[in-house]
């Protein structure tokens, strides 16, 4: 009878401690393999198709996020798929509802509907992502990726670099405009539906705010930017500005 | 618990004279067994309450639930009366099961929920009309859409006062959170939800 007891104990303790596994798992966080290199470097740094999935990166997925709905630039999300609801992906937030996205490939300019995100891809050459499909509902999202678990080499912090660099983003995309409108360039009258800075304030005060800002969003990338190696500080700059030359 | 010698009448645990002694346990042993006695029944429907909830909480999560639901749009299906001085005392509570979602079985004729796609903090009941690969015809533009893979088409059962695909487009599958099989309340419209085709508005690919 004592150990019929102890069965049963155990058993019963068994079922409570999988139903708050289970519990926790899908309200709060999970631990999920991450497949593919859309997402490279941050994560799968390397594909090793010898190995195969024994070299995925495990990531620590939280759901907080879901019930507070908050939600920002540079997170990185697993979301269902648009496409086909039975597979996930995981990508980073570029734009939330109201940001205009540039898209280089067809020089458009899109704003993202109220409800929906613009989510890419960290490797731009091998990524599936809001270019082809567009921005998607922000209820397709299942949880924000904050740490990764496995393989133990890997900086368990790694993700919250790239986070840190994200808000520079935007400040080139208005600088960039605020440029070509100029009568040397595009000489545009009115960009995104107002009137353009140069027609505002006139040329000879648009011309030097601009390049004072280049130089203070350079100084702000290099101040500010925390938790991040100087050299991959030093290489971003250098990207910048060799992509301002262009 | 031998804390009385055959014989002696002070009790060896409370140190008091108790003349009922050896024959009856002392006051202070029975009031210690009780204390347990109430400590362990305490601490067992501690338990049992916070498994049943982590029972509940599951079920509700993972297989099904009862939502109200709100408005008019599926009329006469669910709130056919529109009540304002009820309030949602009248709304329809119906039983939303969610196996579909692990199994991806969704059918023409199906009443489902889905988070709306301009907020997803909302979310609606409708009827699917289209699946991937059907065309839908709009009766307003006169133009013919075919849903995309892995998106499907929904509108509610009182096309006037109906915020849906008509107006948002096709919805992706993933955002549906489970599908309606009955009316629980008011106890008078308890049945089941019954599957509609309407076979003119689209045709399968």
């Amino acid at each position: 009878m004592a150990a019929q007891n102890f069965l049963w104990s155990f058993t019963k303790n068994c079922f409570t401690f999988g139903l708050i596994g289970l519990t926790i798992s899908d309200r709060y966080a999970s631990i999920v393999p991450v497949r593919g290199s859309s997402m490279s470097p941050t994560f799968n740094l390397t594909t090793d198709s010898f190995m195969g999935s024994l070299s995925d990166d495990y990531v620590l997925v939280e759901k907080f996020c879901l019930q507070k709905y908050k939600f920002s630039h540079g997170d990185v999300i697993v979301f269902c798929s648009p496409s086909n609801h039975k597979e996930k992906h995981v990508k980073r937030i570029i734009g939330l509802p109201g940001d205009w996205i540039g898209t280089p490939m067809t020089n458009d300019v899109m704003k993202v509907p109220n409800g929906h995100c613009w989510v890419e891809g960290d490797n731009p050459s091998s990524s599936l992502d809001s270019r082809s499909f567009g921005p998607i509902p922000l209820g397709l999202i299942k949880g924000r990726v904050t740490h990764i678990l496995w393989p133990p080499q890997r900086e368990a912090l790694m993700i919250k670099e790239y986070n840190n660099d994200l808000p520079n983003k935007f400040n080139w995309d208005t600088l960039h405009a605020w440029f070509d409108d100029l009568p040397c360039l595009d000489n545009d009258d009115f960009r995104r539906g107002k009137r353009a800075n140069r027609k505002i304030f006139g040329e000879a005060t648009t011309a030097p705010a601009c390049q004072a800002l280049l130089c203070l969003a350079i100084e702000h990338i290099s101040t500010k930017t925390k938790n991040v190696s100087p050299d991959r500080l030093l290489q971003a700059i250098v990207e910048i500005c060799s992509a301002l030359d262009s």
